[in-house]
């Protein structure tokens, strides 16, 4: 369970972008989402706590990319998140004032099964631009 | 440490070459060593997989995250070699953030996942689409469960 002092950040709006690197290896076509490819659900969990995130105004993609060479980039709107049960919080460091953390239902914080396919499933894999 | 039967131990080892590999696992109950020549290719590739992430580097994840643990390793080569048959439709795997590794089945909207956790404990979700059927958040390897579950995606 996520710790009791952690709410949901209402600045956050719900059609804010949330960006997340994903390992490349896995993607499936999106039947949810209009076509395109999204993450298998497990590039959305991290056994050790909270998910790791940036908001996508406070960024760019190149931005997040360039902190993991190799990855791809995640999006999905805040609001699906809060719709599996999630709280976002603005977590800013010091090399990334766009981090945020997804608190889940899981153990430290971590995100659920449930929570992360809900999450991977109304997800998209942003299309590599050269 | 026992999973659904199966004895395995710490000191499990696993031997890779380019060409051929062991899986040793040794311990004071049994020994047993699972020759490259009694797996099927497919097998055999998904095996390479679940080995190559002991070769992940520290912060494979860009978010700080070790590599999977040796018991989550050892726990996906034991469902493989002992759970997988060789017509059954195989995994994708990749490695989960927090040193866990990730199974994956998918055909058409039907999808599962099996999630292994760093100390080897497994987490069982059944989807169709949006649809979340079932969660088993304490599964355990079981030859009943395992043959349903891949059934339904093959």
């Amino acid at each position: 369970m996520p710790p009791d002092n952690v709410q949901d950040d209402p600045t956050i709006p719900d059609d804010e972008q949330l960006w997340r690197r994903v390992f490349p290896g896995v993607v499936y076509e999106n039947e949810q989402c209009g076509g395109g490819l999204r993450a298998q659900s497990g590039a959305f969990r991290d056994h050790r706590g909270p998910l790791s995130v940036d908001i996508g105004s406070l960024t760019t993609p190149d931005d997040v990319l360039g902190r993991g060479p190799g990855m791809r980039l995640a999006e999905f709107e805040a609001k699906v998140a809060r719709e599996a049960g999630c709280k976002i919080q603005r977590d800013p460091l010091p090399h990334n004032p766009a981090h945020a953390l997804i608190y889940g239902d899981g153990a430290k914080g971590s995100l659920t099964g449930r929570q992360a396919k809900a999450i991977a499933h109304r997800s998209r894999i942003i299309p590599l631009i050269s | 440490m026992t999973y659904a039967g199966v004895a395995v131990s710490d000191s499990d080892v696993m031997h890779a070459t380019d060409e051929v590999f062991e899986l040793e696992n040794r311990s004071t109950q049994w020994s047993e060593v699972v020759s490259v020549f009694d797996l099927s290719f497919r097998k055999i590739e998904v095996l390479k997989s679940l080995l190559a992430m002991q070769s992940l580097s520290e912060n494979w994840d860009s978010y700080g995250s070790q590599p999977p643990s040796t018991t989550a390793i050892d726990v996906g080569c034991t469902f493989v070699i002992r759970y997988l048959l060789d017509d059954d439709p195989m995994p994708r795997i990749i490695p989960v953030s927090g040193s866990g590794i990730q199974l994956a089945w998918k055909k058409q909207d039907k999808e599962i996942t099996l999630d292994i956790f760093p100390d080897g404990r497994l987490e069982y979700v059944k989807s169709c689409g949006d649809e979340i059927i079932e969660v088993d958040e304490q599964f355990a390897l079981d030859w009943g469960k395992i043959r349903s579950f891949l059934d339904w995606v093959r």
